[in-house]
C-alpha cells in the first residue's frame, strides 16, 4: 500500500549513522529499540560521549581562571564550542552566544533581564497558541510583575499561525513577541521572518524571542536571516548532553542588559559595597559553568555539520512524508494533527487513536520496544484548544529508518486489536 | 490474534469498555477531582454518605484504560460500605499496587486484584491509584463537612 515511498534515505547514510549511536544497538522489553521520542531528547553519538569521557579523563580543569596548562586547554575547548555554535546558527559573533542550562533558562534570562527592565504596565506581550511552557510561563511572570497584558497568535486548522491575527495583536504597545520556531506538538514551522517583519513595522520597540529548541536540531538556522533578537536552544535535543542550552542575542541588546544570575566570574570589580559587571557573554555565565558538557556539545555540532543540516532536513521531510502516508493509509481510526505539507513541518507527528488514551497507546508500543511520547508535551493550553486531554507524539531524527515507521504502524495495529471494542464505540 | 496483552487483560478491558457508576452523584456530600498533570488523567469522584455508609459513589472524567477501569472497580468495591471499610479498601489497594503500607486482611480484592499488573510499571502506578486517592480525599472532605455541621448544630 505504501510501497510508492522510497525505502531508503537518499540524503543520509542512515545505517552508517546508526552505528555511531550505542543505544540504538540495545533492546527494550525484548525488542530492538525503536526510538521515536526525539522531540523530547535525541540519542547521543559515541563521538559526543567520547568527548565527555576524554574531558574528564585528560582535561578536567576550571576555566577562565588559573594560568596552568590544563585550565587553558579547558578554556580553549569551552570557547571553541561557543565559536562552533555561533557559526552553526549564523550568529555574527561568538560573544553573542551565552551558555545556559537549557532553553528554559535561556528564555528566563531574557524575560528577567530584558523583560523586567523594559516592559511596563499597559505594554503587551504577544505569544502564539503553540508555545511550549518554556516560552510562555516566564512571560506570564513578566506580565504579572510589570502589569503588562498577554495576547496569543492563534493557529488555523492546519496548525499554522494566522498572520492576519498576528498583525491584529502586535501593536505600538507590544514589547515582546515570543515565538516557538517549530512546534513541539505539531512540528509546524513558524514563519519567523514574516513575524519579525510585522513586528518591526507595527512595534519598533519590541524584541522577538525565538524558542529554537525544536528547530535548531532539525533545520538549517541563520539567526541573522531570521532577523530575530534572541534565539534559545538546548544541546540535548541535538545530539548533545543534557544540562547545556544556549541563548543567542543581538550584541547591542545584550550589552545593555543587567545580569540574570550573579556571583563569580560574571563581574568586573567587586568591593564590599558594590560590583561592576563583566562584558558579555561572561556577564551572563555566573559561577563555574557546565564545562564538560559544553565541550562535549562541540562534538555534537561537529557531527551535525559533517552531515549538513540541509541533508538532515531533507531526510526528515522524507521520513515524515512516509510516516504520514503510512499512518493515514493503514490506520483510519487515527486523528493526525496539523498539515501534511512537509515544506512547513518538521519530523514530529501528533496523533490520537479514537477512544484510546495516549498513555495506553504508548504502553502497548513500549511493550514492543517502541518509544513515543504520550501526554500534553508541556503545552497544556494548546491541548485545551484541541479539545483533547492528551496526544501521542512520534518524532524522528537522523538515525530513524522507514522500517521503524513500519514498526510503529505494526504496534498501532496491536493497539487497534487490544482496544477494538473501545474504538468501535461512538466517540465519547 | 487472541493472546492477551500483559497489561491490558480482559478483566481490565471489560471494566474500561463497560464503565460502572460513571457520572456525578446528585446532592453529593463531597466531590473531588484527581489529576495527573504529566499524562492528562483527570477524574472526578463524588460520594454521598448516609449514616456512616457510602450510599452513592460515582466517577466521571477522562483518563487512560487503567485509570478508568480502576475507577469503576473502586465504585463497585465501596458502594454501600461503611466509610471505615472504604478507608480499609483504599489502604489495601494502595498496598497491593505499591507494596507500601498495610493491607487490611478483611478485604478481599476480587476483580480489583487485576490492578497488580502495574506493580513493575512505575509510570502506571499513579494511574491505577488515581480514583482511590481521590476517593480518600472525598471521604476526608465528607467527614470534615459532617463534623462541622455537627459542631454547628451543637453550638446552636
Amino acid at each position: 500500500m505504501t510501497t510508492t515511498a522510497v525505502r531508503a534515505s537518499h540524503v543520509l547514510d542512515v545505517p552508517t549513522i546508526r552505528r555511531d549511536f550505542p543505544i540504538l544497538q540495545t533492546s527494550v522489553n525484548g525488542h530492538p529499540l525503536v526510538y521515536l521520542d526525539n522531540a523530547a531528547t535525541s540519542q547521543k553519538p559515541r563521538q559526543m560521549i567520547d568527548a565527555l569521557v576524554n574531558y574528564y579523563t585528560f582535561q578536567n580543569s576550571n576555566i577562565h581562571r588559573a594560568a596552568h596548562t590544563l585550565a587553558s586547554t579547558a578554556t580553549e575547548r569551552y570557547e571553541a564550542t561557543r565559536q562552533k555554535l555561533a557559526r552553526f546558527i549564523g550568529a555574527p559573533s561568538p560573544e553573542e552566544v551565552i551558555f545556559t542550562r537549557n532553553t528554559t533558562e535561556a528564555v528566563n534570562l531574557v524575560a528577567f533581564s530584558w523583560g523586567l527592565s523594559n516592559v511596563s504596565a499597559g505594554d503587551n506581550i504577544v505569544m502564539t497558541q503553540v508555545e511550549h511552557h518554556s516560552n510562555l510561563v516566564p512571560w506570564q511572570r513578566v506580565a504579572e510583575a510589570t502589569g503588562a497584558t498577554l495576547a496569543y497568535v492563534p493557529i488555523d486548522h492546519d496548525g499554522m499561525l494566522d498572520l492576519d491575527a498576528a498583525r491584529d495583536r502586535i501593536g505600538p504597545r507590544t514589547r515582546v513577541v515570543a515565538i516557538t520556531h517549530m512546534s513541539n506538538v505539531f512540528g509546524t514551522i513558524a514563519p519567523v521572518a514574516d513575524l519579525v517583519r510585522i513586528t518591526r513595522e507595527r512595534a519598533p520597540g519590541a524584541i522577538v524571542v525565538v524558542d529554537g529548541a525544536q528547530s535548531a536540531p532539525h533545520l538549517p538556522i541563520n539567526v541573522d536571516a531570521l532577523g530575530c533578537d534572541f534565539f534559545a536552544l538546548s544541546a540535548h535535543k541535538m545530539l548533545g548532553p543534557t544540562g547545556v542550552g544556549a541563548l543567542w542575542g543581538r550584541r547591542d541588546l545584550l550589552d545593555a542588559m543587567p545580569p540574570f544570575l550573579t556571583g563569580g566570574s560574571m563581574v568586573g570589580h567587586v568591593s564590599f559595597e558594590t560590583s561592576t559587571w563583566a562584558p558579555v557573554p561572561q556577564r551572563f555565565e555566573a559561577g563555574t559553568p557546565n564545562i564538560a558538557d559544553v565541550i562535549a556539545f562541540g562534538a555534537s555540532i561537529d557531527y551535525l555539520e559533517a552531515l549538513g543540516m540541509g541533508a538532515v532536513r531533507d531526510h526528515e521531510r522524507e521520513i515524515t512524508a512516509y510516516a504520514l502516508a503510512t499512518l493515514r493509509t493503514r490506520h483510519p481510526a487515527l486523528t493526525i494533527y496539523a498539515t501534511d505539507d512537509t515544506r512547513v513541518r518538521g519530523g514530529v507527528v501528533a496523533f490520537n487513536v479514537r477512544n484510546v488514551h495516549p498513555h495506553d497507546v504508548s504502553e502497548v508500543l513500549d511493550g514492543r520496544g517502541i518509544a513515543i511520547r504520550a501526554g500534553q508535551h508541556c503545552a497544556h493550553p494548546l491541548h485545551a484548544i484541541l479539545g483533547t486531554v492528551a496526544t501521542c507524539r512520534a518524532s524522528f531524527y537522523i538515525y530513524n529508518l522507514h522500517e521503524e515507521v513500519d514498526a510503529l504502524s505494526d504496534g498501532l495495529a496491536e493497539v487497534e486489536r487490544v482496544f477494538a471494542r473501545a474504538i468501535a464505540r461512538p466517540s465519547a | 490474534m487472541s493472546e492477551q496483552n500483559p497489561l491490558y487483560q480482559d478483566i481490565i478491558l471489560d471494566y474500561y469498555e463497560f464503565p460502572r457508576n460513571r457520572g456525578r452523584v446528585n446532592d453529593a456530600d463531597a466531590t473531588c477531582r484527581g489529576h495527573n498533570p504529566s499524562c492528562g488523567d483527570d477524574l472526578t469522584v463524588s460520594i454521598k454518605v448516609t449514616g456512616g455508609t457510602i450510599s452513592s459513589v460515582m466517577w466521571d472524567g477522562h483518563a487512560c484504560a487503567i485509570s478508568e477501569a480502576s475507577a469503576s472497580m473502586m465504585t463497585e468495591a465501596v458502594l454501600a460500605a461503611p466509610t471505615e471499610r472504604a478507608h480499609a479498601w483504599v489502604r489495601t489497594v494502595r498496598a497491593a499496587i505499591t507494596g507500601r503500607g498495610e493491607a487490611d486482611p478483611a478485604i478481599e480484592l476480587g476483580d480489583t486484584d487485576a490492578l497488580r499488573v502495574v506493580n513493575n510499571r512505575p509510570a502506571r502506578v499513579k494511574c491505577a491509584l488515581l480514583a482511590w486517592e481521590t476517593l480518600d480525599e472525598a471521604l476526608t472532605l465528607a467527614a470534615a463537612i459532617e463534623f462541622r455541621a455537627h459542631t454547628a448544630d451543637g453550638d446552636a
